[in-house]
């Protein structure tokens, strides 16, 4: 005892019981298995996926950061004995109990589970050690109150008198985590608040959450999940009287941040790239893909000059850089105004395929048909005005997939018509990765042509059967284009506008001095009347400045304002127009249905939807073939939202300049007709099936399939298919489109080229060259001899 | 009888680059390779001279009487018709005309035409290759000579199809398209002299000691 009393250097004595190795077993227990835990949580967020996060905001990493460093300065001061006198390793101490305490009591159940599993395997190669992680909180524990014991043990044979502090450490423990649930009361409070019933709470809750969306994630991480994911949706139903499950968790997230749900993990976490596609095979694009990427995209036009018709391919290939996993390329593509799909081709075994084209409902099913059993297909079908909705599958692991689009496009002409504009489609939404300048869309060009565009085109083929004895006759019209007037302007001001912010304030400062315009927002709340009313005549820069005062942020319901503006529009029988500035809608808070009904009874007013960045709009999906829609996204897309709305404005009242194709008799086809291609033939036929179609009517239905499904053409009642064998073909009762029938930029038997010589003649040029070598040597050796 | 050291080295190489050349080349160039590497362990001994146990002409007939034209056409057809596209558009503009290369085709003064795979000179490159193998083995070509007389052989034709394919552009795009028969004259007319450089080579090299 007096040896070990013995006084040392400093004048510290040892202290008994302080050996080696339970001095090692507190540093590893107390410092280095937290550190290890919140370095395996912050890497793989393992506890947060299962069970809950527990360190959701910086506040809470801190406290835990701060538990072994606590401890190692407590150890070092048993260890050395410094500072045995001051009141801060008190605090210290204090403080790493308190943190750890309260950690322990959250993850008590994990703790024990963890002990045992370390028990009971810790002899299979050491793997049972992984179940001290979960029991690190704990173990820290007891080994702070241990280092307590022990400095105030070293502090009492030091001869010192006890110092206090140790109440102060666990008071600011406690003070820490006050802080720390404040911060998260405030996500859960605006949570609870955004998801009542009631609009004005629920706006509320909205903009509370944008102050702080981080924590809202946290919150929505921590909702009926796991061991306290049953209290916390509790308690907010205890705030909010409202249940709350993963649809409101998306639609909360949406409206927070105007971010894709779907971008969101089933816990809670915002993804970059989606891991698994749920969407597969479906109709929806989702997300972008892990490893899914355009890896080629080329494009190549031909105009008929004789219609003013444009035909346009578009090559694309799909690059799959996972080495497990095949996948599906999905991409929603805005066509220009008017334009229809007429071929799709796809590559099976390096032979390009040409595609069948049969109803909607036919390809569909052929395609999951197929899809199901991991063979090649790709489909193309509308999926909204100008919209169409392409699949292939499967991008094979580490492989590629190579598909053809081709569309005809009618051509806007100048008004000499000695010249037309070439406009070319948009990518609106994918599930791939596309690198920076590959897509290769040109930029919308002029054309001038040799002569000037005829009066009157038209389009016979007496061997074509659906056309027979007929012909199809493009003239311009005699009468005067369709003019609204009144006009309602519908601007999203979620943040995917934001980008485009200058663009949409440019187009509404153009629009038409003339008509009275209606300005409305969206807004978390709904609206009930515009924003601004301006009458005929009136300064439209005031639109402009009306909307850079308000702010673009989160994700906004646009069905609501468009209804309202509809309704308002309604109530009066002259034409108006709504035009919809909007950005990606990837969340929908109702259908659309309600907004289609109404535009469908309300024949005076048009829609035109102008989307200037990228995503999907299920709003446009909703409304499908609904009439009097119109989608000028592909040029709003081309990087001018003005151009796409004064391309819209120029063609209100426009006398002569909108042209009409229609069917008549050989008979009455005029003398001065020029010849035009079957393209033309292919314009009338979609344009027709807009016409017949009514949806929800079968008679029209099958009226409108009749007529299109002979030009091969992809519009709301049919779309376009490719298999991998005939059978599959005739299984679905499908036939491939001939090679003769199909559209090409370049027909192959007219463009030349530069074969080599047959085999034959080079074989014999050979034999020719050999006989002339052997003569050649025989001379010689006549002449050596 | 242990072979000897340097065909066990041979194969051994051999059969290191096949295996670690597999991420990166197409399965079949490697199997050239283990292939060239093993060859030597199956001939039969004849002193220490090269040449004598694996004649390399002999072999190389051995390998075009195989398939080869269609392994040709798999890999040298898209680079061979980049090659005379390219060298065609760059002939055709040092006379004047206004030519635009779009990947394997050309422009010619607003007029297309293509170099696809016929076009390609694959035929062309296989008959001036076995001519240049046939030569080689008559005249009992060593490995040094049998390698020249391949190369020869090689830029000798490409070249011929590069003047060919710029020709035929020429005519075509300027003038008037050509008959298929036409087509095939101007092809002899441009293999000829490639298969006769060919045999001047040879009997060039088979003077030399």
């Amino acid at each position: 005892m007096e040896q070990q009393n013995e006084v040392r250097e400093e004048g510290v004595r040892p202290v008994a019981g302080w050996s080696g190795f339970r001095s090692c077993l507190l540093f590893l227990f107390g410092v280095v298995l937290p550190v290890a835990a919140l370095a395996v949580e912050w890497t793989t967020g393992i506890c947060s996926e299962t069970f809950l996060d527990p360190c959701p905001t910086f506040l809470l990493k801190g406290l835990i950061a701060a538990v072994p460093v606590c401890n190692l300065i407590v150890w070092l001061c048993c260890l050395n004995g410094w500072g045995l006198a001051r009141r801060c390793v008190r605090v210290f101490c204090g403080f790493s109990l308190g943190v750890a305490a309260v950690y322990t009591l959250l993850l008590l159940p994990q703790a024990f589970f963890g002990l045992l599993f370390c028990c009971l395997f810790f002899w299979y190669f050491g793997f049972g050690f992984i179940g001290l992680l979960p029991a690190a909180p704990f173990l820290a524990f007891l080994s702070a109150v241990v280092l307590k014991r022990r400095l105030a043990k070293r502090t009492a044979v030091q001869g010192l008198p006890p110092v206090k502090g140790l109440v102060w450490g666990v008071g600011l423990a406690g003070l820490a985590f006050a802080i720390a649930l404040a911060e998260l009361s405030v996500p859960l409070l605006g949570l609870a608040w955004a998801s009542s019933k009631e609009a004005e709470v629920s706006a509320r809750g909205v903009r509370l959450l944008r102050v702080y969306p981080e924590g809202a994630l946290w919150v929505t991480r921590a909702v009926g999940r796991g061991l306290y994911g049953p209290a916390v949706t509790g308690l907010l139903k205890a705030i909010s009287g409202e249940d709350f499950d993963r649809i409101e968790r998306d639609e909360v997230y949406y409206r927070v941040t105007g971010d894709d749900p779907s971008y969101l993990s089933w816990n809670g976490r915002r993804r970059h790239k989606l891991g698994w596609d749920v969407f597969q095979s479906g109709e929806k694009v989702g997300g972008v893909l892990e490893g899914l990427s355009l890896k080629g995209s080329s494009y190549s036009t031909t105009v008929d000059e004789a219609a003013g018709i444009g035909y346009a391919e578009w090559t694309m290939v799909f690059a799959n850089a996972k080495e497990w996993r095949q996948a599906e390329a999905r991409a929603r593509i805005a066509l220009p105004p008017g334009s229809v799909v007429s071929r799709v081709t796809l590559w099976v075994n390096g032979e390009e395929q040409e595609a069948a084209f049969g109803t909607r409902g036919q390809v569909r099913r052929a395609y999951e048909k197929v899809v199901a059993r991991r063979r090649d297909p790709v489909l193309v079908n509308t999926c909204g005005p100008d919209q169409v909705q392409v699949q292939c599958f499967p991008v094979p692991a580490k492989g590629e997939m190579k598909m053809r689009l081709g569309v005809t496009m009618p051509l806007e002409r100048t008004s000499d018509a000695r010249a037309v504009r070439l406009p070319a489609p948009a990518l609106l939404a994918c599930n791939f990765d596309v690198p920076d300048g590959l897509l290769g869309l040109p930029a919308p060009s002029a054309v001038t042509l040799e002569k000037p565009l005829p009066a009157v085109a038209v389009y016979r083929d007496a061997t074509f059967a659906p056309l027979g004895e007929n012909a199809i006759v493009q003239r311009r019209a005699t009468t005067s284009g369709w003019k609204p007037s009144r006009l309602a302007v519908v601007v999203d001001t979620s943040a995917g506008q934001e980008p485009v912010r200058d663009a949409v304030a440019a187009a509404l400062a153009q629009l038409p001095k003339e008509l009275p315009v209606d300005l409305w927002f969206t807004d978390d709340l709904p609206a009930k009347k515009p924003a601004l009313s301006l009458a005929a005549n009136e300064d439209k820069t005031r639109l402009a400045e009306a909307f850079r005062a308000v702010p673009c942020v989160g994700g906004r319901d646009n069905l609501q304002p468009l209804v309202a503006a509809l309704t308002a529009l309604a109530a009066s029988a002259e034409p108006a127009a709504i035009l919809w500035i909007h950005a990606p809608q990837p969340w929908t808070f109702q259908s659309a249905d309600v907004l289609a009904a109404q535009l469908v009874s309300a024949q005076q007013v048009r829609l035109y939807a102008c989307q200037a960045t990228r995503g999907a709009c299920n709003i446009l999906d909703d409304l499908g073939a609904t009439p009097r829609v119109y989608d000028v996204s592909a040029r709003a897309l081309e990087g001018d939202v003005a151009q796409a709305v004064q391309g819209v404005v120029a063609t209100w009242g426009a006398t002569g300049g909108e042209l009409v194709r229609e069917r008549v008799p050989a008979a009455e086809v005029p003398a001065d007709a020029v010849a035009a291609t079957k393209h033309l033939g292919r314009l009338w036929a979609a344009e027709s099936v807009r016409q017949t179609y009514r949806v929800g009517d079968p008679v029209s239905l099958k009226a409108a399939q009749e007529l299109v499904l002979p030009w091969n053409l992809v519009t709301p009642v049919s779309g376009a298919v490719v298999l991998e064998t005939q059978a599959q073909y005739k299984e679905n009762d499908l036939k491939q489109a001939k090679a003769e029938d199909v559209p090409t930029t370049q027909n192959a038997h007219s463009v030349p080229t530069t074969p080599e010589p047959s085999s034959v003649c080079a074989v014999l040029l050979m034999a020719l060259v050999l006989l002339g070598v052997f003569f050649h040597v025989r001379r010689r050796r006549v002449r050596v001899a | 009888m242990r072979p000897a050291t340097w065909k066990i080295l041979a194969a051994a190489v051999g059969l290191f680059l096949f295996h670690g050349l597999r991420p990166f080349l197409p399965l079949t160039l490697c199997g050239v390779f283990g292939l060239v590497g093993g060859l030597p362990l199956l001939l039969p001994e004849t002193g220490s001279r090269l040449s004598a146990a694996l004649p390399l002409p002999l072999v190389g007939l051995a390998v075009a009487m195989l398939p080869s034209l269609m392994i040709l056409d798999l890999f040298l057809g898209v680079p061979l018709r980049l090659l005379a596209t390219v060298a065609t558009a760059a002939l055709l503009r040092g006379t004047g005309l206004n030519v635009v290369r779009d990947g394997l085709a050309l422009v010619v003064d607003g007029s297309p035409v293509w170099v696809d795979a016929p076009c390609a000179g694959v035929q062309m490159l296989g008959t001036g290759i076995v001519l240049a193998l046939v030569l080689a083995q008559v005249f009992r070509f060593g490995w040094g000579r049998t390698c020249i007389m391949g190369l020869v052989g090689l830029v000798a034709v490409v070249a011929a199809n590069c003047a060919r394919v710029a020709t035929l552009t020429f005519y075509t795009a300027v003038v008037a398209p050509l008959s298929p028969a036409a087509h095939e004259f101007a092809g002899c007319c441009a293999l000829l002299p490639a298969l006769v450089v060919c045999a001047v080579s040879a009997i060039l090299l088979r003077k030399r000691p």
